[in-house]
């Protein structure tokens, strides 16, 4: 009994060495798949590691080189900003400049429009001046003409005239012996009536030439009359001069009939006005000369030599007083002088 | 205004465009007439063309 059961038993070992048996080469087959496994996926696994590796060394790499991009991205985005910063700052300056562009265009066109208001009012005032100038060009030619005509009466036909208190006419070329000898006489026309203010030589029948010029207002017939008497009291001072001097001293002798009559208020306006050729604002030079020592008697003698006798007597008496010497027929022959002349010295 | 005073009193024109010569017009309105005269200074004393012409024109 105990051999059966140990039978049994060995049996039992034996079979389950059997399969342990196989089990095991089962085992050491699935362990030898399972280390060729291990081993495949060892290898795998080193192959990954390396690749890691090789991963992990590229990453620094990447990972390095992503620094220096982002550094240079920091920089470029500082770059970018100072230029944004610039680019706005620019704008603004841009914008800033067109509106200063745009005040100058403005300031431009103004000035243009002013400058051409300017050049209008230039040319107006040039085409004024050009036109002043023409004509003050003209003038002074037209002046210079009449002067030159003037100059020929004065020159030519020995007439002047002067304005002033009156209008004064001088000739000479009267006495043939003295041309330059001047003779004159002034006149002046107030309140429509002519007045003679003065007259050298004094004529005799003056009176009668005012009246006559007062009623027919002919001035210049009356001056060519005039210069006709100067021309006739030259003619017979000379004719007088030479042969009757001694005439002359009796005529002084006679009362004054009156051509300096100064108290007789009954004659017509013409006759005042020969007053006036007498009395004061008249031929002062001459009144001085004739009145200036002589009474009242001797003034009307001299008046009536002046009025009624020839120059050559009225030269004799033109001393402070009445002479008899200057009366003399010597002194008829001392040659004859104007009476300004003879007033001034 | 005194040209005109001379002008009217002589009634003469003077020519002016030969300085050698003497000459001009008188003139009478009243008869619408112009009497040219002309004179050589060289040949005639100055006082007698004075005379001359004062004499025309008084005529």
């Amino acid at each position: 009994m105990e051999s059966s059961v140990e039978d049994s038993v060995r049996t039992k070992m034996e079979s389950m060495r059997v399969i342990c048996d196989r089990e095991i080469t089962i085992n050491e087959q699935k362990m030898d798949s399972v280390t060729a496994s291990f081993l495949q996926s060892l290898e795998s696994i080193k192959a990954k590691a390396r690749a890691t590796v090789q991963n992990q060394s590229k990453l620094e790499k990447m990972k390095a080189d992503l620094r220096k991009a982002e550094d240079e991205l920091v920089k470029v985005l500082a770059v970018k900003t100072r230029k944004e910063a610039k680019q706005m700052a620019t704008r603004d300056s841009i914008s800033v400049t067109k509106a200063k562009l745009e005040e100058l265009k403005r300031n431009v066109e103004a000035q243009r429009a002013r400058r051409d208001d300017y050049s209008a009012i230039i040319s107006q005032q040039s085409l004024a001046l050009a036109t002043t100038a023409e004509k003050t060009k003209q003038d002074l030619e037209r002046k210079g003409q009449i002067q030159q005509a003037i100059s020929w009466y004065n020159r030519v036909l020995g007439f002047h005239i002067e304005g002033g208190h009156g209008v004064r006419f001088t000739f000479s070329n009267i006495n043939m012996k003295n041309p330059n000898e001047e003779y004159s006489f002034t006149i002046r026309h107030a309140d429509d009536t002519y007045t003679l203010l003065y007259c050298d030589p004094p004529l005799n029948d003056i009176k009668e030439l005012i009246q006559e010029l007062n009623r027919t207002n002919g001035l210049f017939k009356f001056v060519r009359i005039m210069r006709e008497k100067f021309e006739e009291a030259a003619t017979v001072g000379l004719s007088s001069q030479s042969s009757t001097l001694h005439q002359d001293s009796c005529t002084i002798s006679v009362s004054a009939p009156s051509f300096s009559v100064s108290t007789d208020r009954s004659e017509s306006p013409a006759k005042t006005n020969e007053y006036q050729i007498q009395r004061g604002e008249v031929n002062r030079q001459v009144n001085e000369v004739i009145h200036g020592h002589e009474s009242p008697t001797k003034k009307n003698q001299l008046h009536i030599q002046h009025g009624e006798v020839s120059r050559q007597s009225k030269k004799a008496n033109h001393g402070r007083n009445v002479n008899p010497a200057l009366l003399s027929p010597g002194s008829a022959s001392t040659p004859r002088r104007s009476t300004r002349i003879k007033a001034k010295k | 205004m005194k040209l005109s005073m001379y002008a009217s009193v002589t009634n003469i024109i003077p020519n002016l465009d030969d300085p050698s010569k003497i000459a001009g017009y008188i003139v009478d309105r009243d008869k619408k007439v112009i009497d040219k005269f002309e004179y050589d200074p060289a040949k005639m004393a100055a006082s007698d063309i004075c005379h001359n012409i004062w004499k025309a024109i008084n005529l």
